[in-house]
């Protein structure tokens, strides 16, 4: 009992100290930015394409219509929208972490997913609920009262845990759901994914066909999405999961052919380095290139 | 300086919110669905918290296929599948996903269509926004000049693991005239 009393204030303080690794957070929120941006600059021709026959419907209320005014300019001049957003998201990048600027990225990415809705996917989905938790992951402006201070603290560090969780649960949904499949159990799932139209890389025909390569690459998958769950939280495993989750992806980039996912996925690895993981790799490749200039 | 306790208290609450937050998580991912009650929060946590599961069996058993012909100056095409043919355009430039985004578009607005085409007359189908929607893209981005008539096929391609083979389910298939069908958008 005493131990979980412990164990729950040092929790609770951990909330309030500090900004849990501010660099390492600023470079993920810039990172997710610029995906969006990247998203809407190639998507661009498209999104005009399909606005040119899809209708969005307006919303009831009034709130409604206020948080999607801009996903109805973009039924009226899709042009006009992606400029816009594309203006927004390069000053959002280049400014200091505000909650204006957090705030208007999620106000962005629940527009665009709202545009991007006839043609969206899981990735466009992941991509707005992580803007949502980043609301509350800014610096600024730096509130004067010592309360309000530590509440910022607390609302930065709970966003930026909310993340994390994010990218947590979504591998604990899929790797529960493989677990208790039985397709997946026995490795067929992999046969129906090598056999997906529009999905699997032709590149790669042949290579996995074999069912002992299924059943293992099949386990692997469940193995992996069920242990990064754990894995993640504990320093000495956090590195070595983080890089097997950036070959997993990947892996379905090239193989499965789902950048958008893999792409945000990656990104969101971010959350989970800390900012003495960024001075370490400074540090290293700093040391590298001094060695080859010798 | 505030004191430690009040810091604590606000530490405190943090972390009751986010245990509220995962203990929510849990239930509506694990409770059978007879039990949760059907309200904001529960279809919330359903839609964007508990995102997922992807590569469920159902979903990667069945490929989506649609195929379309066009009759011009009194003759059919060859079936084209714009989507296959996207599919090998990003296969060729991977950088241009655009095709990945159609092929997505395609499949939204087959389904929808399947959709209807359960409950409703043929009639009605070609009234509907969803099939108003794919036969004004199919005619102004797709075929690109005036044809006389287009026949559409869309169904799922279900994988057979023990034969080793495909078999097609036919979802719907219509013959219409493109300039009968009112347009979607002004």
């Amino acid at each position: 009992m005493e131990k979980l009393r412990n164990r729950i204030i040092e929790l609770s303080f951990s909330f309030v100290r500090n900004f849990n690794n501010p660099r390492a957070t600023g470079i993920f929120f810039r990172s997710l930015v610029l995906l969006t941006m990247i998203k809407v600059v190639m998507l661009w021709s498209f999104s005009q394409q399909v606005m040119d026959h899809h209708d969005i419907t307006l919303p009831k209320s009034w709130f409604g219509k206020i948080m999607l005014a801009p996903a109805f300019l973009a039924d009226h001049n899709i042009s006009v929208f992606n400029t816009a957003v594309v203006a927004l998201m390069i000053f959002i990048f280049f400014f200091k972490r505000h909650y204006i600027t957090t705030s208007i990225f999620f106000w962005l990415a629940l527009n665009l997913y709202v545009v991007y809705l006839p043609f969206a996917n899981g990735a466009d989905m992941l991509l707005l609920i992580l803007a949502f938790w980043c609301i509350p992951m800014a610096k600024h402006p730096k509130f004067k009262s010592n309360t309000g201070s530590v509440i910022q603290k607390a609302a930065y560090n709970s966003g930026l845990f909310l993340c994390q969780l994010q990218v947590v649960i979504i591998y604990f949904v899929s790797g529960w759901d493989k677990l208790v499949t039985r397709s997946w159990q026995s490795g067929q799932a992999f046969d129906y994914v090598v056999h997906f139209n529009s999905m699997f890389n032709p590149a790669f025909n042949g290579m996995f066909e074999n069912p002992t390569i299924q059943f293992i690459l099949s386990w692997m998958t469940i193995i992996f999405e069920l242990a990064f769950v754990i894995l993640v939280w504990w320093e000495q495993t956090r590195i070595p999961i983080l890089i097997i989750g950036l070959f997993f992806h990947l892996f379905i980039w090239i193989v499965v052919s789902l950048p958008d996912f893999a792409s945000t996925m990656m990104v969101s690895y971010i959350l989970f380095l800390k900012d003495a993981d960024l001075k370490y790799l400074k540090s290293f490749f700093s040391r590298q290139q001094t060695s080859l200039q010798q | 300086m505030i004191s430690k306790s009040k810091q604590f208290r606000i530490g405190f609450i943090a972390l009751v919110i986010v245990a509220i937050h995962i203990f929510l998580s849990v239930i509506v991912f694990f409770a059978p669905e007879q039990i949760l009650p059907h309200n904001r929060v529960v279809n919330l946590y359903r839609q964007l918290v508990l995102l997922g599961p992807f590569f469920t069996e159902s979903r990667i058993k069945y490929s989506h296929r649609l195929a379309i012909q066009y009759k011009h100056d009194n003759v059919w095409s060859q079936p084209r599948e714009f989507g296959k043919e996207r599919f090998a355009a990003y296969i060729d430039q991977p950088w241009k996903v655009q095709h990945l985004a159609y092929i997505g578009y395609e499949k939204m607005l087959a389904a929808e269509i399947a959709q209807v085409t359960e409950k409703h007359t043929m009639e009605l189908v070609l009234k509907s926004s969803s099939f108003r929607e794919m036969n004004s893209f199919l005619t102004n981005e797709l075929i690109k000049f005036p044809v006389d008539s287009i026949r559409i096929l869309y169904g799922l391609d279900h994988y057979h693991l023990q034969q080793k083979s495909f078999s097609f389910d036919t979802l719907f298939m219509f013959t219409y005239n493109p300039n009968t069908v009112g347009k979607i958008k002004e």
